[in-house]
């Protein structure tokens, strides 16, 4: 299943490089790589921590996408 | 003091380090029929370099950078690439033994192939994130 997230855009508009984020969560800045470019799915407690330092809600950086219709699918 | 980004790339350089070397004793052994004719010794020395390499850097590094090189990415990176070296495990090793290759040489290219791909695929997955 696919994940949407705005990790990218939240962290930027907290003015945060990647390993600024990463590091102040105590994770490497790889993960953070991987979770902007929707590699890796983090776990929900990890999506928390983010959530919690860019003080965001975790709903406005993942957000599962739009579920299509079953008539809409060809 | 090493950063954890420091110690993710001298993880990734020494499991490509490793990853060659048993991918080319397996196929050196596989083309020679006779692992015999090869160091023994290497496989084994290179696992224990790089688990001497990893163990210093992490000591220089400290408990929070150790602690960020080995996040929940870097597990579930692990446990893939762990996956992935079991299962070549049993398909050569059943691939030898339908092929009447029995004996050191079937243990030797087993080991070193599985022990191939799971260095191999931990860089693939470690590099996802180099970008």
């Amino acid at each position: 299943m696919r994940l949407i997230n705005h990790l990218a855009a939240h962290r930027r508009a907290a003015g945060l490089t990647q390993a600024q984020l990463a590091e102040a969560i105590g994770v490497s800045r790889k993960t953070i790589n991987t979770i902007e470019n929707r590699v890796f799915i983090p776990s929900t407690l990890l999506g928390l921590k983010l959530a919690q330092h860019l003080g965001v809600s975790l709903h406005d950086i993942f957000e599962l996408p739009p579920e299509i219709p079953e008539k809409d699918i060809t | 003091m090493i950063s954890a980004h420091a110690l993710t790339i001298l993880r990734t350089l020494a499991f490509a380090f490793g990853g060659l070397v048993c991918a080319s004793y397996a196929l050196a052994a596989l083309a020679g029929v006779t692992p015999d004719k090869l160091p023994h010794w290497l496989p084994p020395f290179t696992a224990a370099c790089i688990f001497v390499v990893i163990f210093f850097a992490s000591l220089s590094a400290g408990k929070r950078n150790t602690k960020a090189a080995l996040d929940e990415s870097y597990q579930s990176d692990i446990s893939t690439a762990s996956g992935l070296g079991f299962w070549t495990a049993l398909g050569t090793g059943t691939a030898l033994w339908v092929l009447d290759i029995g004996g050191h040489l079937q243990l030797a290219i087993t080991l070193t192939s599985a022990s191939a791909v799971f260095f191999i695929s931990q860089v693939t997955l470690d590099l996802r994130g180099w970008n």
